[in-house]
């Protein structure tokens, strides 16, 4: 098991934002992308409170990243970088709101609330048809390649994922070593990861998804 | 790309691989396209896992929105920032007005001196103290001096400040018996201490 002192060396979430942020303040667009494709889904999911078409969606959250990018140079670190994007996703979807003449509804999202944000309103025909089949096969082959995985990998993987632990609290749930922890909460996203691939190959493919 | 790599991208999202690793390996990210789709591919997995069923799926918005800022060449905004911090412009802008002030200040002074060494020449006369007793000195450039080509110029720091020899003061006066042409330059010996009499110079500007 990881000792207490390996512990703190670990890099945290927050500290990993910062060293990408920091790389792409030089300039770097590579570690940017990192960036997006870490808070895209979020992002997305923020504007979604407010957006029901899902051209707009992509759209906005494609425009609230450029502006996180152009607004790089004045992130400092003093909140979280979640927290920073957020507000400016925020802002980026009322603006857009305001600009097409239509009434900006849950105004008072807070950060701590985006990802609990209830589902207060739905959103009827949220994708295109081919984006909705794509949309529900990708779910679907990660949902069943969890189904498929041993008990042990698919415990880990849901405790980790769904229901946010730690590795740590994960290794006590699950009476073994973090290590174990480590090494089972990876083998299974391994194997979903290899179960998408096929189906995620295709850049095409992909950008048609998108579009 | 070996599984190590990829068990190391699953712990980095979870904020648990060591510090010098994560920096190597975010790194490496930002070179190797294969680390970064993995990474790509384990946040959507998280995000498939995570979200609610009715929450649209965002993908690869992160190659669109680095495509956009590819074709914009965004150096514009990559110029913005690595261009010259502000706090530089904050410390530059009082040294150039202070620039701009002592070279003013440099300006006037030499106006200033100018101005009395014509006083000097045209009036002709000096005010000199020397050891708190001021003697009346009279000066006569004669024919045989003017012609040697040289001049035997006071401090004029002296006459700087007429106020330190007032009441005691008396003229030079310059008796020009004959008529000569006088290629000569006063040299001015800038003394701060007045009271302190620099020793008389002589300058030869003739050839």
């Amino acid at each position: 098991m990881k000792n207490k002192q390996d512990k703190n060396t670990d890099m945290s979430e927050k500290a990993i934002d910062l060293e990408l942020v920091k790389q792409a303040q030089k300039g770097d667009i590579k570690a940017f992308e990192l960036l997006v494709q870490r808070y895209q889904q979020k992002v997305g999911g923020v504007v979604s409170k407010l957006i029901k078409d899902y051209h707009e969606i992509q759209d906005i959250t494609q425009d609230v990243f450029i502006k996180v990018y152009k607004a790089l140079p004045k992130f400092r670190g003093d909140s979280a970088f979640y927290t920073w994007i957020y507000r400016i996703a925020i802002n980026t979807a009322k603006n857009h709101l305001v600009a097409k003449g239509r009434r900006i509804q849950n105004s008072d999202i807070e950060p701590a609330d985006a990802e609990n944000f209830p589902s207060s309103f739905e959103h009827q025909n949220f994708d295109t048809p081919d984006a909705e089949y794509e949309r529900q096969e990708i779910e679907k082959v990660v949902h069943d390649s969890i189904a498929d995985l041993p008990d042990d990998l698919k415990k880990a993987i849901i405790l980790r994922e769904v229901d946010g632990l730690s590795y740590e609290e994960i290794a006590k749930e699950m009476d073994c070593p973090i290590g174990t922890v480590r090494s089972r909460i990876f083998r299974a996203r391994d194997a979903v990861d290899s179960a998408l691939k096929p189906l995620l190959q295709n850049e095409q493919k992909r950008a048609n998804y998108v579009r | 790309m070996s599984d190590k790599s990829n068990e190391q991208i699953s712990n980095l999202m979870d904020g648990e691989l060591e510090i010098n690793a994560s920096k190597f390996l975010l790194k490496r990210m930002a070179t190797d396209e294969s680390l970064s789709n993995t990474w790509d591919s384990y946040h959507l997995i998280k995000s498939c896992l995570q979200k609610e069923s009715r929450e649209p799926l965002i993908i690869d918005v992160a190659g669109l929105v680095c495509q956009q800022l590819s074709h914009k060449k965004c150096s514009s905004i990559k110029h913005e920032i690595i261009s010259t911090p502000p706090h530089i412009h904050r410390w530059l802008k009082p040294v150039i007005g202070v620039g701009i002030a002592a070279s003013v200040a440099i300006m006037s002074v030499f106006m200033l001196q100018n101005q009395q060494v014509d006083g000097l020449q045209s009036e002709s006369y000096i005010n000199v103290a020397q050891n708190n007793v001021v003697k009346p000195i009279k000066t006569t450039i004669s024919a045989n001096v003017a012609t040697s080509g040289k001049i035997i110029v006071p401090p004029p720091s002296l006459s700087r400040f007429p106020s330190v020899s007032a009441g005691n003061s008396y003229n030079y006066n310059q008796d020009f018996s004959h008529t000569v042409n006088m290629p000569y330059l006063l040299i001015i010996n800038q003394k701060s201490d007045n009271r302190q009499l620099s020793p008389m110079r002589i300058k030869d500007v003739s050839d």
